[in-house]
């Protein structure tokens, strides 16, 4: 546990040292507030003032700041050699992916933690219902966890952060595809298989704020799945 | 303390170590020679457990590498050939996240810490971030990380690479130190320096063992002839046959003439020393004498001698990759 801890921190301190992290606070402070203002203008126009544009949006925002967050963890350790220095430690590989996992997930809860100043102020100065917020929180969560999770295990594949990059977008962008499929077919049966896996469907189904167990297991397989697949990759290295 | 038992790691192809055995003592220094891919790293990596051998298996400390990993890791202080560090981190934070994750209590850190710099003659960079540091430091970091644990078993590859002549002296010195208390693998192709400071050496070539024994032994087996060198700056014609004359030496002959001084080298006999005798007789005869050395067979020759032999007979020639 100290060990997954100390890489955690590590982690974490190593985007704050580099200008990574304040890029993407200001792009996505930037991004989120802006989308905010412009539902608070659209609510003098449009009755029914609603959050669930701006939770959208920052799901498609998590699908840019993903790869940029997770493409070095690995692919990184491992151009660089240092994944040498790691495993020559006593290190298990479930804690070393855990550690990174955990320090890429708690940078990306940190950009969601910015903006609880929305529905601070829309609690206070408006009538907005609670529930589909906190809903919206906690699938943004999920989302950010299963990103991540998946990001983690493309950079375990290669010694390139930018290939690792690439596959990290390309899969949740496909992912997020795969959920059109079945707006465009709603009545078909592999269009209604294709969007079970995709994550966006089920993020979709807590926007509303109804949390389904369904969907949260759905969530924690994703990224166990991801986790599990990094650490065989890891250990591929023994006997390859 | 290191046993390592008919080892080998196999890709499809070719054998980057193909059963090798070796023990080493505690408190020992073994030097671990060979030529540039015959397999030195692979055999580190695979006793600091980063690496799976194909067959066989190798005992640290009492710990099996395959089913104590983790035993045997918390016991190994390892440099790698080429440092690999993290460039983002201070000296300071870098060594204390090393000395975490290698499970230094957190109360303890500060005095490893404070070890692992003067073990680096860091002191002074302990603030500086890695990524700023020259090459000789970077190496240096990679030996204060080694030892912050404080571990029985040290496995160092290519230490002094990148050193200057001045930190090579100091590094060679440190590791001479360490073995009081330590047992340690150096790989390294400075041989001067393995002749210094191992007291046993182990040389591969092409993943096999070619020679493995004391430095003593390996001289004195090799069985080429000791060899005594000497310059004179005035000797007499004769002076080649009243050398010859000496107890024990077997040929002597003028080697090389300069304007103000010639070389002779005397051929002995097995076992013989005849310095003393050489350089009374040159003082006797007024010869001038201006150096005189013994040349035996230097642990270059050994060197040399084992790993081109294996090569002669080692068959086809498959270039060992060491890459990941």
């Amino acid at each position: 546990m100290n060990s997954i801890t100390q890489l955690f921190s590590k982690e974490l301190r190593s985007y704050f040292t580099s200008w990574l992290a304040y890029v993407l606070l200001a792009g996505w402070l930037f991004l989120t507030g802006y989308i905010f203002v412009l539902l608070i203008v659209s609510s003098t126009i449009m009755p029914n003032f609603n959050l669930a544009p701006l939770f959208s949006n920052m799901m498609v925002f998590i699908l840019f700041i993903t790869p940029l967050v997770t493409m070095r963890l690995l692919s990184e350790e491992k151009s660089e050699g240092t994944i040498e220095m790691l495993f020559t430690s006593p290190l298990t590989e479930w804690q070393v992916t855990l550690g990174k996992f955990l320090g890429a997930l708690l940078f990306m809860l940190v950009l969601v933690a910015c903006t609880l100043y929305v529905p601070f102020f829309t609690f206070r100065y408006g009538s907005v219902d609670s529930g589909p917020v906190w809903g919206s929180y906690l699938s943004l969560i999920c989302v950010c966890g299963a990103s991540v999770a998946f990001g983690i295990f493309c950079s375990s594949l290669t010694e390139s952060q930018v290939v690792a990059g690439f596959l990290t977008f390309g899969g949740l962008l496909g992912s997020w595809i795969l959920n059109w499929v079945s707006q465009v077919a709603p009545d078909n049966k592999w269009a209604s298989l294709l969007s079970e896996i995709s994550l966006y469907s089920h993020f979709q189904g807590m926007l509303g704020g109804a949390v389904d167990t369904k969907d949260l297991i759905f969530f924690l397989t994703f990224i166990f799945f991801f986790l599990y697949a990094t650490v065989r990759v890891l250990e591929s290295r023994k006997w390859r | 303390m290191i046993e390592v038992q008919n080892l080998g790691k196999y890709y499809s192809g070719f054998a980057a170590v193909d059963d090798i055995s070796f023990k080493v003592n505690e408190g020992e220094i073994l030097g671990f020679l060979g030529p540039n891919g015959a397999g030195k790293t692979t055999t580190m990596r695979i006793l600091t457990c980063f690496m799976a051998p194909s067959r066989g298996t190798a005992r640290i400390n009492d710990q099996d590498i395959l089913q104590n990993s983790l035993e045997v890791r918390r016991n190994i202080g390892y440099l790698p050939e080429n440092v690999p560090l993290y460039n983002d981190m201070s000296v300071r934070g870098y060594l204390l996240h090393m000395a975490a994750l290698r499970g230094v209590p957190r109360k303890k850190r500060p005095e490893r810490l404070e070890a692992a710099l003067d073990a680096g003659k860091l002191e002074d960079r302990a603030e500086t971030l890695i990524g700023k540091l020259s090459k000789g430091y970077r190496q240096r970091v990679g030996i204060a990380q080694a030892v912050v644990h404080d571990p029985k078993v040290l496995i160092l590859d290519e230490p002094s690479a990148g050193l200057d002549p001045r930190q090579r002296v100091e590094t060679r010195q440190f590791i001479k130190s360490l073995s009081k208390n330590h047992t340690i693998i150096l790989s390294t192709h400075i041989l001067p320096d393995v002749q210094d400071i191992c007291s046993r050496v182990v040389i591969i070539s092409r993943g096999r063992i070619v020679a493995q024994d004391t430095l003593d032994n390996l001289e004195t087996n090799q069985s080429a002839t000791p060899r005594v060198q000497l310059r004179l700056k005035n000797p007499t014609g004769d002076a080649a046959n009243k050398l010859k004359e000496i107890n024990g030496v077997t040929r002597a002959r003028r080697e090389k003439d300069t304007d103000d001084e010639s070389t002779f080298v005397l051929e002995c006999a097995p076992g013989k020393d005849v310095r003393e005798a050489a350089a009374t007789l040159c003082v006797e005869q007024n010869w001038g004498l201006l150096e005189l050395q013994r040349q035996g067979t230097s642990l270059e020759d050994i060197f040399l001698r084992s790993t081109t032999m294996e090569e002669h007979y080692g068959g086809e020639t498959t270039p060992a990759s060491e890459s990941l």
